[in-house]
């Protein structure tokens, strides 16, 4: 920001100084007066008072600048006024961020100012700062553009072969720029990004989503109305059967309205938690930190208008960190890598209830993320369980043998799994593993070789509602697993 | 610093709400059994939507979620609709293969104590003694012959495991619900064998129990057919005894904690009562040693502000209405016959007494052995005794409006009470003369 600030000054300068020069073009030139009133009085001196006229020469009162020169001088004093813009951004934008800086952690306890601190970055994220201030520099080189279209333009009135030169250089300067800009739209890791080729690069991808999602949509419609077209006569029988068969299920799926639970309010704070850890897990580099923070997945409310899937892909490449040469996670990085299956796995189940009813795939296509939940279940041993789970979550209907490996006997443990199976029936992604599995989980849990505490209790027995086709709201289901006692 | 931040994080996700329990308790209640309602007793393989094959097994964890969340749901009334998916398991146990029966079996096992736990029924023995339980829904079109499977079952099931015989006990007992007469015998049969002495407390307790809810159709012996009745005779009257004193003869010094329990005895003693009004009853109550035990209870209730004075005097009185020789009888002393006279009219005027037509017809015979004893009365206990006779009277007269036949026994009554009126009178005026 200071750069800026010293180089948009320097700018503002040197354009200045440029158009003062430019300025004569504006106003008559006086010696244009005095020259007639000497050639006047050299034509009285000679007697010719015919040709010197009755009335003194004022070539002054009738002299108006050129059309060419007027445009010049817009274009130059719009160079300024945008370099003087950008200078009066930089001083904003120094400002801003010397509040944000003296006021991110506030008062308070340890806590308190983390939070105070997420709260005033996502501020930030909220309001567009880094955009804002990222469009400064495009004002500088915006008006360094229209300061050259001056010059050249002055110049080629003044002097077309010196103009050439300026010209020149000018349009070697912005075709260069496009070209960086291309080269970044092709090449997301090429280093040349600037503001406007990561604006360009969101609009390219936007459009490309749009067409591919139209595209699908019109295949679909196609196929739907073809095989209407091609199976009506055929499909009577079939679909009386299927009808008497929904009948019957009715009663059993029969949907009675969501059930609304009357859970308290979150504290004002808490919404600031997921934020917090996904900062933490974004941009942490201290791997106790990042452990840490992938621990705390599990614990925190994830509310389902935070988008977290870019997180998965994120994740998993911590993960394959800790992978080794011969494809066994490497001794020293167990936890670090535990801690990422476990974060892994649950923020799957909660990218896969934000996208319920919908099918959406987080690593690519439904294949990768078979795959890549395959792979981390395979690799990872300390949380087997939770991975397998999600394994299942993603394949579902295909039933996993061993789902319950040696962590799944701990009340902890099994506390996390109970959480975590609601999931699989309110979004449909069950197989008999589960169901059997799900059964055992309750029944452990509560055994009366311990008494449970309420918190249990209501987990297995939103469990148990789920599993008889209660139906709940999405947000309750995220709530209750980590609230109900 | 980050890591102590996020340290703190960590604690600060604990929280609390209570808010849920009670609604997700509820509902699962209601729609777990709507799911089972549905189901057809069909195979569940072929349950389409999978919904019923989960009711199914979570049929093993249900019952432990409910009782653990028993105080957030409003009891069931459908009961009956309940046993209805019992019964399709039952008959799709007889119908399936060795293996698959184990399977229907624990699943019947496991239903039959939802249909309890749904009840808000609990195993509790304590439970056993409140009055019948009458919550099994308005409307209900089922015959007796629907629940005949349940004596059967509990015909097959009692030697093996209990806590399924007590269920079904505390169903065709305390639940009151009813299986055709056909029955009977077996049922009978299978109390004796539950109430035996190496049966645990509870199904002894709950088979007395449901022996007390049936004790009329047992007392008119000479109703029910001459196989039944013999066995009655000879099999049933021992095995009540056993119920409250599983080893025979026990005392109180040896067994000082099962000797005596207030409701359980309370209980008891209504079934010997409704036993000792038929007269073929007497010789196996007194061989039986029934009368034994009401003596022993006679310290012990005689003087106690409960009913159970009341029936001890209904036995006692039924089985020596003369003051005939009875043996057993000739332990009691004057005192103790006057103490439980006097205490069984303190609640002669409760609704047990006044709304039980054997009850009702049993107050003259009290009148007549109340006489009997009441010459050692002093003017406290005269006093007393007038007192509660006042207090019958006026709840005898409230019912007279409704039931014209009960004049006899309210002027029999009336006239004791004069009785026992001029007999304080005099006690009062002749320690007057005396005492100056």
């Amino acid at each position: 920001m200071r750069l800026m600030f010293v180089q948009s000054g320097l700018f503002s300068t040197v354009s200045s100084s440029f158009i003062v020069s430019m300025e004569s073009n504006l106003s008559p030139d006086p010696s244009d007066t005095t020259n007639a009133l000497l050639t006047q009085l050299v034509q009285i001196g000679l007697h010719n008072l015919t040709a010197a006229g009755f009335t003194p020469e004022d070539p002054a009162s009738t002299w108006s600048p050129t059309a060419s020169a007027v445009r010049i001088q817009m274009v130059a004093y719009a160079s300024l006024s945008l370099s003087l813009l950008a200078a009066f951004g930089a001083v904003l934008g120094k400002q801003w961020i010397g509040y944000y800086k003296s006021k991110r952690y506030g008062r308070g306890s340890q806590e308190e100012r983390g939070k105070r601190r997420q709260e005033m970055f996502d501020g930030l994220v909220t309001w567009y700062f880094d955009d804002v201030i990222q469009s400064f520099p495009v004002l500088l080189q915006l008006s360094l553009l229209l300061f050259e279209i001056a010059l050249g333009a002055h110049m080629w009135y003044q002097q077309p072969s010196i103009a050439w030169v300026i010209i020149a250089i000018t349009v070697s300067g912005f075709l260069f720029y496009l070209l960086t800009v291309m080269i970044c739209l092709i090449s997301p890791a090429c280093p040349f990004q600037t503001p406007m080729s990561t604006v360009l690069r969101g609009t390219v991808h936007a459009t490309g989503e749009f067409a591919r999602c139209s595209l699908k949509l019109l295949s679909a419609a196609l196929h739907t109305a073809l095989r209407s077209l091609l199976l009506r006569s055929s499909t009577n029988f079939v679909d009386s059967e299927a009808q008497s068969l929904d009948q019957d299920s009715d009663v059993v799926v029969a949907d009675d309205g969501t059930l609304s639970l009357d859970l308290p309010d979150m504290l004002p704070t808490s919404n600031l938690e997921a934020p917090s850890v996904k900062w933490l897990l974004e941009t942490s580099t201290d791997p106790e930190v990042f452990i840490t923070a992938a621990r705390l997945v599990p614990l925190v409310e994830w509310p389902l208008d935070l988008d977290v899937s870019d997180m998965l892909p994120q994740l998993y490449d911590h993960f394959i960190s800790c992978v080794g040469f011969d494809g066994q996670i490497v001794p020293s990085l167990e936890e670090k890598a535990s801690a990422c299956a476990t974060a892994l796995s649950y923020l799957y189940y909660g990218c896969v209830l934000h996208a319920h009813p919908d099918y959406i795939n987080f690593f690519g296509s439904k294949k990768q993320d078979e795959n890549v939940l395959y792979d981390v279940w395979r690799k990872d041993t300390a949380n087997d369980t939770v991975v397998a789970m999600a394994v299942n979550l993603c394949l579902s209907g295909i039933p996993l043998d061993d789902i319950s490996g040696p962590a799944a006997n701990s009340v902890p443990a099994l506390e996390q799994l109970l959480h975590l199976l609601p999931y699989h029936f309110v979004t449909g992604r069950v197989n008999q593993s589960i169901e059997v599995f799900a059964v055992e989980v309750i029944s452990k849990l509560l055994s009366s070789s311990f008494s449970p505490s309420n918190q249990i209790i209501a987990n297995c027995t939103v469990l148990a509602c789920a599993m008889v086709g209660v139906q709940f709201d999405k947000q309750d289901i995220i709530r209750i697993d980590k609230r109900c006692s | 610093m980050l890591l102590t931040h996020l340290l703190l994080l960590l604690c600060s996700t604990k929280r609390s709400c209570s808010a849920a329990l009670p609604q997700v308790t509820q509902s699962l209640l209601t729609r777990f059994q709507r799911v089972l309602w549905a189901w057809d007793g069909g195979d569940l393989e072929n349950d389409s939507t999978g919904v019923t094959h989960r009711a199914y097994n979570l049929l093993n964890v249900i019952c432990r979620i409910l009782e653990l969340g028993q105080s957030f749901y409003d009891p069931s009334s459908d009961t009956m609709r309940n046993l209805d998916v019992c019964r399709k398991i039952y008959s799709r146990m007889k119908l399936s293969e060795q293996d698959d029966a184990s399977v229907s079996l624990a699943a019947l096992r496991n239903a039959l104590h939802f249909t309890l736990t749904a009840a808000q029924v609990s195993r509790d023995p304590d439970y056993l003694w409140f009055e019948p339980y009458s919550g099994l829904g308005t409307g209900d079109s089922h015959s007796p012959e629907d629940f005949d499977w349940l004596v059967d079952y509990l015909d097959h099931v009692y030697a093996d495991d209990q806590e399924v015989a007590f269920d079904i006990i505390f169903l065709l007992g305390p639940m009151k619900v009813r299986f055709s007469a056909a029955k009977q015998q077996q049922f009978i049969k299978s109390l004796i064998a539950c109430m035996g002495n190496d049966m645990p407390v509870y199904l002894r307790y709950a088979a007395l129990r449901a022996a007390h809810i049936v004790r009329e159709a047992i007392a008119s012996i000479d109703a029910i057919d001459a196989k039944l009745r013999d066995m009655v005779l000879t099999k049933f009257s021992p095995a009540i005894l056993t119920t409250v004193c599983p080893r025979p003869g026990t005392t109180l010094a040896n067994d000082p904690h099962d000797f005596f329990h207030d409701e359980r005895d309370l209980c008891y003693l209504e079934l010997i009562f409704a036993l000792a009004r038929d007269p073929s009853w007497h010789a196996h109550l007194i061989g039986d040693h029934h009368i034994d035990r009401c003596i022993s209870m006679i310290a012990r209730f005689s003087k106690s502000y409960t009913l159970h004075p009341f029936y001890l005097s209904g036995i006692l009185l039924q089985i020596a209405p003369e003051q005939l020789s009875v043996a057993p009888l000739d332990g009691v002393t004057e005192q103790q016959w006057w103490d439980m006279m006097r205490r069984a009219w303190r609640y002669a005027d409760s609704q047990a007494v006044i709304d039980n037509i054997h009850c009702f017809e049993f107050l003259p015979v009290l009148v007549e052995g109340t006489k009997r004893h009441m010459q050692i009365a002093s003017e406290y206990d005269l006093e007393e005794l007038v007192s509660y006779l006042d207090d019958v009277l006026r709840a005898l007269e409230r019912r007279l409006s409704e039931q014209r036949e009960r004049e006899g026994v309210i002027v029999v009554v009336k006239e004791f009470r004069t009785i026992a009126s001029d007999m304080l009178e005099k006690s009062v005026n002749s320690e007057g003369v005396i005492s100056p």
